[in-house]
């Protein structure tokens, strides 16, 4: 889920806190500022109507009649959004696993290449096995595939440690090879012969 | 809580529960219209403050801070209000008794203002006794310097809830105010007029013959007929049954006079058609020896006429004005039930009256001028025309009884065959004939008393054993409820005519009049006090020739009496000196069920509801009278009843409002007792 329905939904939580209060005042025939209390009531209002588009946007034919229902929609959105992230992510690891199946290694040392070549499959082989994990697969950090050899290979400590470090923990073979890589070594796209 | 706290809160609550609804659908991000709940926060902010402003009206310094605390001060104001309620109403009650204690009561006869007090001491106490309660039931109407004059405004059907509440909660007050009319009442301030007297009514000669033995019945029957043609109007429908019913009694009562062989007594007064308002207008003292005529020649003509107003006399021949459909329906209840076959039997006798008339001689032409010029008087000072105008209802008079009819005489009871033996000997004192029929019929008489008598003894063998000398048994009850409590009816006249200086002195007056009658009857222990407490008053004067007679027949209600040898002819009666010997069982009444006389029962009514007219039955031309068999409970509630006749269509309707009728309770010798009563609805469309 967004971050917008956690912020929406808290806002009119927060609101209608402050309204019912006033009218607790009011049930009680105490003194109250009645203005403050409109406006409050008016705060209470946006923030309901803000909701309830957001639902419609998620679900345009969503129907409830109470705070029990509509809860019970936001708990199947927030299902939705879950699922598509965790589909999301799996995209991104065969996406670059196949992006690394493409591309090509060149270094004028046979042995170095043929070691760098075999540090990429172990990163392959690691990304395509976290992707079949089940359940939600760990979060790769940087771009989308065809940005990201480019991206990962201009990673520099101290400045990127934070995603180095989340590259190292979560995929250390990936990491391996990067760290090997130099950006001249990596031809994107295998030529094709003319 | 009065009514504004009770409306504040709940107008917040309300208001409250509608702007909730709203936070409910803003909370579950319905949609929703934003300005409707502004407007409706801002009516929970007006009820807020509303309810805020009244709770500081009545407790300044308080303060609270949340819904329970508020309703913690909302419960104390509560409490104080409360009590601030009944005070208002202990106070009101109060001072309605002081208004009712102080003012003063004025009418022309001085029995009927003793009554009058009589009814309002009872009145004044049950609103201190309601003052008295932990929670006092709150009077109806204005406040106590203008209630009376609202109370006797007070009309049927207009005002039937306010004389509903009135007669629930307060039977006695609503009693005292039936009975007053507004001339009647004065604040002490206020002062009184009196009335000018009319002038003294002219005593009959001595001397009679037989001229005007015939001139006497014809007066008697006469006025019979005036009595019966005319209406009674008043504004309270259980008050027209009352003097309806007084008025029958009336009726009956002048038959019987003239129905009698000897000479019947003298009626005071002018002539028939004139005869009401000169009543009306009599006053004591001035009146007093008319007044004392009247009342012992003529107990009950002397009862109708103390308790009927001028105004509320409607003559034949004159239109009563009729101001709502609802008096259509006129239940008479109780009224006493005459032989119908008889009912043109008065009018066919009235044209004899005419030529009887001119032969009066000059001192009744003289009475009858006096009596002209009393009405006119009575014209000129007449009040205005009452601000609240009363219903009248039309009075559906039951047929009247043959005048020498046997039914008749023995509902007339003990009294009325007193008189009709007296003239009788009178007769016999003559040298006239019939004597032996007489003899005859005084022994049968005589003979059935003792055999009464002698089987209540029997039945009473259970009961304490007591001397022969201290109380008779009280036969006559069965037949007329001698002894009944019964205030507004059956009160009669002493049999000792009282002083008129006396019956005025309020501080004489005796609290209640069923204690003054029954200490007369203790104290004198008479055979007559039996038979006044019938109903009837005997003559005080009663012919010296009478008396043998008259003691064998009340023989029948004193059984000492009745043992002492006094059959005519002087033989002895073995069963009564057996009786004379054997000392008398009191009577074992409890639990017993009295039949009570309609009349009587008719008095002891406090709550009548009246019938409703079916209007199938109405648009269907249905009428008649209802007549129904009721059993009285001991607390004075309708136990059952039962139709015996009527027209089926209205007999639902009778049963349904007679169940709902209320009598003040029925008691024998101080017992309570269930009574059985029979009573007549008319519906007349």
């Amino acid at each position: 889920m967004s971050s917008l329905w956690p912020s929406t939904i808290s806002s009119l939580n927060d609101s209608l806190t402050v309204l019912y209060g006033s009218v607790s005042k009011l049930q009680a025939a105490k003194s109250v500022d009645v203005t403050e209390v409109i406006e409050q009531l008016k705060s209470a209002a946006e923030s309901s109507r803000n909701l309830r588009a957001l639902v419609l946007s998620e679900l345009p034919d969503a129907n409830w009649q109470s705070r029990a229902e509509l809860d019970s929609i936001l708990d199947e959105i927030a299902k939705r959004i879950e699922a598509r992230n965790i589909q999301q992510q799996r995209s991104r690891l065969l996406g670059l696993a196949a992006e690394l199946e493409r591309g090509k290694i060149v270094h004028r040392r046979q042995v170095r290449q043929q070691q760098l070549t075999q540090l990429r499959d172990d990163a392959m082989k690691e990304l395509r096995s976290e992707a079949k994990v089940e359940g939600a697969p760990k979060t790769l950090p940087g771009p989308e595939a065809d940005e990201w050899i480019e991206w990962a290979c201009n990673l520099k400590e101290p400045e990127d440690a934070a995603a180095l470090q989340t590259l190292r923990n979560a995929f250390p073979h990936v990491d391996e090879f990067i760290a090997n890589l130099e950006p001249e070594m990596w031809t994107a796209k295998a030529e094709t012969p003319a | 809580m009065s009514s504004s706290w009770a409306s504040a809160l709940a107008s917040l609550d309300e208001d409250l529960a509608l702007l909730c609804e709203s936070l409910d659908k803003i909370e579950a991000a319905e949609s929703i219209d934003v300005a409707e709940i502004v407007e409706q926060l801002k009516a929970v902010a007006d009820s807020s403050g509303n309810l805020r402003a009244l709770v500081l009206s009545e407790l300044p310094d308080v303060s609270w801070d949340d819904r329970p605390e508020l309703e913690k001060v909302l419960e104390e104001i509560a409490r104080r209000v409360d009590a601030r309620e009944i005070e208002a109403r202990r106070s009101r009650l109060l001072a309605l008794a002081g208004a009712l204690a102080q003012g003063a009561i004025t009418h022309r006869r001085a029995a009927r203002v003793t009554q009058l007090n009589r009814l309002r001491d009872d009145a004044v106490e049950e609103l201190r006794s309601h003052s008295e309660e932990q929670s006092p039931p709150s009077v109806p109407g204005p406040e106590a310097g203008r209630w009376m004059e609202w109370a006797c405004g007070l009309s049927e059907p207009d005002d039937t809830e306010s004389l509903q509440a009135l007669r629930n909660g307060f039977p006695f007050v609503d009693e005292f105010i039936a009975n007053l009319e507004p001339g009647m009442w004065a604040f002490e301030h206020d002062g009184f007029e009196a009335v000018a007297p009319p002038p003294e009514a002219e005593q009959p000669e001595d001397a009679v013959d037989t001229k005007d033995s015939e001139l006497r019945r014809s007066r008697l029957l006469g006025l019979a007929n005036e009595l019966e043609r005319g209406s009674i109007v008043h504004h309270r429908a259980a008050r027209v049954s009352q003097l309806n019913q007084l008025r029958d009694q009336s009726i009956k009562e002048l038959r019987f006079h003239a129905s009698l062989g000897g000479v019947p007594p003298t009626l005071p007064g002018p002539e028939a058609a004139e005869w009401v308002p000169w009543a009306c207008g009599l006053k004591e003292p001035e009146d007093s020896e008319a007044l004392e005529n009247l009342r012992e020649g003529f107990s009950h003509l002397d009862e109708f006429v103390a308790n009927l107003e001028p105004d509320m006399w409607v003559p034949a021949g004159k239109v009563a004005v009729s101001t709502a459909a609802a008096t259509a329906v006129t239940a008479t209840a109780a009224a006493v039930a005459l032989a119908p076959e008889k009912a043109a039997e008065p009018r066919q006798e009235a044209p004899k009256v005419e030529p009887k008339r001119q032969e009066a001689p000059k001192a009744e032409a003289k009475r009858q001028e006096t009596s002209k010029a009393e009405a006119k008087r009575q014209e000129a000072s007449k009040p205005e025309e009452p601000r609240v105008r009363p219903v009248p209802i039309p009075i559906e008079r039951p047929a009247p009884a043959p005048a020498r009819s046997t039914a008749t005489t023995q509902k007339t009871g003990a009294p009325a065959l007193v008189s009709q033996i007296t003239s009788r000997i009178k007769d016999l004192s003559q040298g006239k004939s019939r004597l032996f029929i007489l003899i005859g019929a005084v022994l049968l008489v005589g003979i059935v008393g003792a055999t009464q008598w002698t089987l209540h003894r029997t039945h009473a063998s259970n009961g304490p054993i007591k001397p022969v000398d201290t109380k008779a048994p009280d036969l006559n009850a069965a037949n007329a409820g001698a002894s009944l409590n019964t205030p507004a009816v059956a009160a009669p006249a002493p049999a000792t005519p009282t002083p008129p200086d006396a019956r005025n002195d309020k501080t004489a007056k005796p609290k209640d009049q069923n204690a003054a009658t029954q200490q007369q009857q203790q104290q004198q222990q008479k055979p007559v006090n039996l038979i006044n407490g019938a109903g009837l008053l005997t003559p005080s004067a009663m012919p010296k020739t009478a008396k043998t007679e008259e003691a064998s027949l009340t023989a029948a209600a004193e059984p000492p009496n009745l043992a002492a040898g006094s059959l005519p002819n002087g033989a002895s009666n073995s069963v009564l000196n057996i009786v004379k010997d054997v000392p008398v069982a009191q009577p074992k009444i409890a639990g017993q069920k009295i039949r009570v006389s309609s009349g009587v029962a008719q008095g002891q009514l406090v709550r009548q509801i009246t019938p409703v007219y079916p209007q199938q039955a109405r648009n269907a031309g249905i009428h008649g009278t209802v007549v129904l068999q009721a059993v009285i409970a001991k607390d004075g509630s309708v136990q059952s009843v039962k139709a015996l006749h009527g027209p089926p269509a209205l007999i639902p309707s009778a049963l349904d409002a007679v169940k709902q009728w209320r009598y003040k309770p029925f008691s024998l010798n101080g017992e309570p007792a269930e009574a059985d009563i029979q009573i007549n609805v008319n519906f007349n469309p």
